[in-house]
């Protein structure tokens, strides 16, 4: 008898679990097209920074249907589709923005193996994994599917992929901005969210060499300590280092926690004009303290500019490119002479500096 | 002082104040007042949590899934009230989220009082479903747009100091969150017949069950209290980062988890007190805290955690065996003199 | 209170009447048409052997479980469908034998926790919890530490603190099951002190045990139970050990003390010399020849355990040779002493033999799974069932199936699988350490009757133990220990029960 109670209970767990996983599939794809029909809306009414004519081969394929997937649900994607979809309105495309709820590899495969089953013309990928999508990438060339992909450099099964700018170029650009904030001169300190994510480390190395090799009067107090991605920890981090560096004139973070962290840390030790601090995170989340001075800039990259160029990529392809060469021109922003490894391996430099008493709200990302 | 010298909380106050003095010698900053506000501000999450599964764990179980808990029940309220039509207010905040976390809460109490079930994998099962439910329903878009008032609060202070570098020391005002939540689950766990009943059944349940406690009621009230706790820290949390961050809470547990051990909480539970709560997580803040201070870096940090907490542990089994040496030495007298007695 | 003892004392209206009580587990018949009455101020004592229906019986007088057939009486008034709590109320105590105490937490609360919970209390009062303690104690006649938590506590102690628990408020009726398993013998009078004076104060008594001694010392009322029936009950003066035994085993039993077999040639096979261990035990020298069984006796703290330990390789030895037929030998851990030939049976089967989640076949195996495998390493599972059926069989382990769970069995039953388990490995020397702890009647002969036969073979076999009738059946060779030493060595046939235990008991004072 007890046992029966047990066991019921038990397929009462199982079931609730399964059938949350059934609803979490169901879900998605309604929140994907809901994505969409709200990304084409902004669209219309706003755009990027400068209309740029598209490639004027337009003898072959025209109006091709493209489905992108990138790595989650989250507003900077849906900057990335604004790109998308102005390509689309030009060109008379049709490309729908596909984004999982969790930054999960395996929903990105499912949603791909969906597009090859509807027989898309290209594909776009961000991936959260490159190696868990080789796979399936793989499959939708075989049938014929053109594979452009962003922010996967390390992905094997793509035609074309578009990074927006160098590890080396970002680091040294997020130096420029610091230096001046600082003078060019005094202590500074960094901070990384992940010691194991190679291209924060990169970008702080680069970063600290260029200081190195042009503004002698900086000094590097404190290097590389982690803040695991938490704001909180973050923070913690950047009051310790102001106490245990009392002339410590910037902080130098890497992902979105640091810089956030780093901001609170100094509006809450009133440091603000005294200390400055940089890193990547998007405008939506440094806005408050951009404001008010607590944060000195930010740096990224337009996610809209890269959408775009995946199209362009997309469409070259289409008209026979095989190869791209050094200093290929996608006709957008940033991406006017693009360096290129493998031929197909292109890296812009669409880097993208907001600063303290920019204003924000032209960025709503 | 013999009664003083058996309880753990003495060597890790002891530890703790070494940890203090080495730290401390090596840069004096770490005694600063401007520090120790810190060290305070940043422990009000971890405290917030740490009491609530020192409730779960003095019971004999243990509840896994409070971060999901705290992260949906935070995230639902912001929705509503960064979304809605509704404006609300900061109580109206606090009071929404731990609803919602009392009814998370209780649901593990229902399985595990119910039907039984071990606490570990049913709330390893409720921590994928609340974060199943987080993202499937509600996203994972960071919410940084927040009500004014969520941002005022987190700026309240209580006091403010400025020292002679024009560095402003803020103790804040949601402080006594933590206060209040220690102060309540001392008074429940040491003046209630309930919180008594909490170290009966983490004592022994079959023994609870015999002299009359109605064990399935307090483990689902247990449950549910953890919940809402865990969403009182979750809102306590948001308001501090000032946004809502469905991922930043993922992985807590085990740090929590690791500090209400560190307080000397026997993890087969019955045993554990607030006294040592308080010690286990200012050890933890101390070290976790303190690295930059002694120049220590980052790929140091979790090692010298581990450390710290190996010694720690090795105390209190060393204790733990000089003890029960002492014991059994104690019960050998008291037996003879027993035998004495009886053949008079 | 007082009033209730001298009326009480008095009458002979029972306090308790069951009649005709039937009840059955699943088709099977648990209890068999019980009738029984239990006076106010007496001491009862109910006894049987293992499956009884002795445990059902309890759970049907304390409300545990409802008869399926019969009537309870309880003073005087018909109970329907009593439960635990009613029980509890109209004065019904029953101590367990794990004593049901919290061993987190301290004395003084074990002790009031009944109370408090019948005074349905919301707010603790530590004061009112501490002087209810004393209160209860001070009945008793012990003082404990109040504030010590209990896990700190001996066994003996514990039990006094569930005694003092179930007396806190008005019992009337004390049910004691099994409560001298884990207690040496002095604490055993002092226990037995105890229940008299509450007897005295006018508390009724239910005393189950399966140890006859004890039994005949302290009960004035018996009742004896076997396969569900009661089989005998009335005046203790009116029953005998024999009869005792007769009625719980179906059985006539004989028990004789053990004689090494005549016209043997036997030689020394284990020979200590001045061996020495730090905190346990002090210049011990002896020797032991095949065929013979040799115990080894005195209080719990003699260091007799610690001894038994050394000579196994659980405990080095500081100083002092051991000697294997002749040869010197260092015992480092237990595989030495494994490899040598000796074999351990633990005072403690349950933490320190037996692997209780694993099935019969595997526990015994564990000894020798080096014999039982094949070249790449591989263990047979027929050769495994085999041997262990074997074993069984040779011990008459009462089981179903060989692939059935340790814990499934009685006490008697899990010593039996310890015994095989050891020798399994056919061993040289034997150490036991108290083989019949916590074992009934039955399962002792047979235990015992085993040991006489493995001497007879030719194994030399150590014999730890406090319990004297235990000793005076087996050993034909008794040494005395006393802080660490031996302090007096007897053959069995110049010794009986009685003076052994004075000698044990001389010693202390």
């Amino acid at each position: 008898m007890k046992n029966m109670k047990k066991l019921t209970g038990m397929i009462l767990v199982l079931a609730m679990t399964a059938l949350s996983v059934a609803c979490g599939a169901q879900e998605e794809g309604r929140s994907n097209e809901v994505e969409v029909t709200a990304s084409s809306e902004v669209k219309s009414e706003d755009s990027t920074e400068e209309n740029t004519e598209a490639d004027s081969g337009t003898e072959t394929k025209e109006g091709f249907t493209m489905g992108v997937v990138v790595k989650v649900d989250v507003p900077w994607f849906d900057r990335l589709n604004e790109g998308l979809q102005k390509y689309a309105a030009e060109h008379g495309c049709t490309i729908n923005l596909y984004a999982p709820s969790t930054p999960d590899a395996s929903q990105q495969v499912a949603i791909i193996e969906d597009l090859i089953a509807q027989k898309v013309d290209v594909i776009g990928i961000v991936p959260n994994s490159a190696e868990a999508v080789e796979t399936v990438l793989q499959k939708a060339r075989d049938e014929g599917i053109v594979v452009v992909s962003h922010e996967a450099a390390n992905l094997n099964n793509t035609d074309a992929d578009i990074e927006a700018f160098t590890d080396q170029a970002f680091g040294e650009f997020f130096m420029q901005s610091l230096g001046k904030s600082m003078n060019y001169e005094g202590e500074y300190a960094t901070i990384i969210e992940e010691l194991t994510n190679a291209n924060h480390n990169a970008w702080l190395d680069a970063a600290v060499a260029y200081q190195e090799e042009n503004y002698p009067d900086m000094t590097l107090v404190s290097a590389k300590t982690e803040t695991k991605a938490d704001v909180s920890q973050a923070q913690s981090i950047c009051e310790e280092l102001f106490r245990t560096y009392p002339d410590l004139k910037g902080i130098m973070g890497t992902g979105s926690a640091d810089v956030i962290g780093a901001g609170l840390a100094i509006e809450n030790k009133g440091l603000m004009g005294k200390v400055a601090a940089t890193g990547c995170t998007s405008p939506n989340d440094a806005a408050q303290y951009l404001n008010n001075g607590s944060i000195s800039m930010i740096g990224l990259w337009d996610p809209a500019n890269a959408g775009y160029a995946m199209c362009v990529l997309a469409q070259q392809i289409m008209d026979g490119t095989t190869e791209f060469s050094e200093g290929a021109d996608l006709g957008i922003n940033g991406y006017n002479s693009c360096t290129v490894r493998d031929g197909k391996y292109l890296v812009g430099s669409d880097m993208l500096g907001i600063f303290a008493g920019d204003d924000v709200s032209k960025y709503p990302f | 002082m013999k009664k003083i010298l058996a309880k753990n909380e003495f060597y890790l106050f002891v530890i703790l104040l070494m940890i203090c003095l080495l730290i401390g010698s090596m840069n004096p900053v770490f005694f600063s007042l401007g520090n120790m506000v810190d060290l305070l501000r940043a422990a009000v999450p971890y405290g917030i949590f740490a009491a609530g599964i020192m409730i779960v764990i003095v019971s004999g179980g243990i509840d896994i899934s409070f971060p999901a808990i705290a992260t949906l029940s935070t995230y639902v309220t912001l929705l509503l009230f960064v979304n809605g039509s509704y404006e609300g207010n900061i109580v109206l905040f606090f009071l929404l989220s731990c609803s919602i976390g009392l009814i998370l809460g209780l649901v593990n109490g229902f399985f595990i009082a119910v039907f039984d079930f071990p606490p570990l994998i049913v709330t390893l099962a409720t921590q994928s479903i609340y974060y199943g439910i987080q993202y499937t329903f509600f996203g994972s878009k960071r919410l940084t747009f927040l009500p004014e008032y969520i941002n005022s609060f987190s700026k309240a202070d209580l006091f403010t100091a400025v020292d002679e570098n024009g560095m402003s020391y803020i103790f804040p005002k949601y402080f006594f969150i933590v206060v209040f939540v220690f102060l309540l689950a001392f008074l429940v766990l040491r003046f209630t017949f309930m919180g008594r009943g909490i170290f009966a059944i983490g004592g022994s349940k079959s023994s609870a069950i015999r002299v009359g406690f109605n064990v399935k009621l307090l483990q689902f009230l247990i449950y549910g209290a953890s919940g809402t706790i865990a969403a009182l820290g979750g809102a306590v949390y948001t308001i501090m980062i000032r946004q809502g961050n469905p991922a930043s809470l993922i992985g807590l547990e085990m740090t929590i988890i690791s500090i209400v051990v560190l307080g000397g909480i026997e993890i087969n539970g019955g045993k554990g007190s607030i006294f040592g709560l308080v010690l286990g997580l200012a050890f933890f803040m101390v070290i976790n805290n303190s690295l930059i201070l002694v120049g220590i870096s980052s790929y140091w940090k979790t090692f010298v955690l581990g450390i710290a907490m190996y010694l720690y542990a090795a105390v209190i089994a060393y204790k733990r065996k000089m003890r029960n040496k002492q014991v059994h030495e104690i019960d050998m007298q008291a037996l003879q003199k027993e035998g004495g007695k009886v053949s008079e | 209170m007082k009033e209730y003892m001298k009326e009480g004392v008095r009458t002979d209206s029972p306090f308790i009447r069951l009649s005709n009580i039937s009840k059955s587990f699943a088709g099977i018949k648990a209890l068999n048409g019980i009738d029984l009455e239990i006076k106010p101020g007496r001491i009862y004592c109910l006894m049987g052997e293992n499956g009884c229906g002795k445990s059902t019986l309890i759970k049907i007088i304390s409300g545990v479980y409802a008869p399926d057939e019969g009537e309870i009486e309880l003073d005087g008034k018909i109970m329907k469908h009593m439960t635990p709590k009613e029980a509890m109320k109209k004065g019904i105590e029953v101590i367990y034998q794990d004593f049901s105490v919290f061993p987190n937490l301290t004395v003084a609360e074990n002790i009031s926790m009944n109370t408090e919970m019948t005074r349905k209390t919301k707010i603790v009062n530590w004061k009112r919890i501490h002087s209810q303690a004393q209160l209860a104690m001070d009945k008793l006649g012990i003082a404990l530490p109040l504030d010590e938590t209990v896990e700190h506590l001996s066994v003996a102690n514990r039990q006094l603190i569930a005694i003092s628990r179930a007396i806190s408020h008005d019992a009337k009726l004390l049910i004691m099951d099994e409560p001298t398993t884990a207690l040496t013998k002095c604490e055993v009078d002092a226990l037995f002190e105890i229940v008299k004076r509450l007897n005295e104060s006018g508390i009724s008594i239910i005393f189950v045990s399966h140890k006859l001694d004890e039994v005949m010392q302290l009960s004035q009322e018996i009742v004896i139970m076997r396969n569900g029936e009661k089989v005998a009950d009335g005046n203790m003066t009116d029953f005998t050990k024999d009869k005792i035994i007769y009625y719980m085993t179906g059985r006539k039993l004989t028990n004789t003390s053990y004689r090494i077999p005549q016209n043997v040639n036997s030689k020394i096979t284990l020979e200590v010399k001045h061996i020495t261990q730090k905190g346990g035990f002090s210049d011990i020298s002896f020797s032991i020849k095949e065929n013979e069984i040799v115990g080894i006796t005195g209080l719990l703290g003699s260091g007799r355990t610690a001894l038994a330990n050394a000579l196994f390789g659980i405990s080095r030895i500081d100083s002092g040779e051991i000697l294997l037929d002749g040869k010197r030998i260092r015992l480092r851990n237990v595989r030495n002493a494994v490899l040598n030939g000796i074999a351990y049976v633990p005072e403690d089967r349950l933490t320190e033999g037996l692997f209780l989640n694993q099935p019969i076949n595997q526990n015994i195996a564990v000894t020798v799974l080096d014999k039982l495998s094949n070249k790449i390493g591989l263990v047979k599972s027929a050769s495994i069932r085999n041997m262990s059926l074997e074993w069984i069989k040779r011990l008459h382990v009462k089981t179903e199936s060989d692939e059935l769970s340790v814990h499934f069995l009685s006490g008697g039953n899990q010593q039996k699988v310890v015994l095989a388990k050891w020798l399994a490995i056919n061993p040289k020397i034997l150490i036991l350490n108290g083989p019949t702890v916590g074992v009934d009647i039955g399962a002792k002969t047979d235990i015992i009757e085993m040991i006489k036969s493995l001497a007879r073979e030719g194994m030399s076999i150590i014999l730890v133990s406090d319990d004297v009738s235990e000793i005076m059946m087996c050993c034909n060779r008794i040494m005395i220990m006393r802080s660490g030493r031996i302090t007096e060595e007897v053959m069995a046939e110049n010794i009986n029960e009685t003076e052994l235990y004075n000698k044990i008991r001389v010693q202390e004072e």
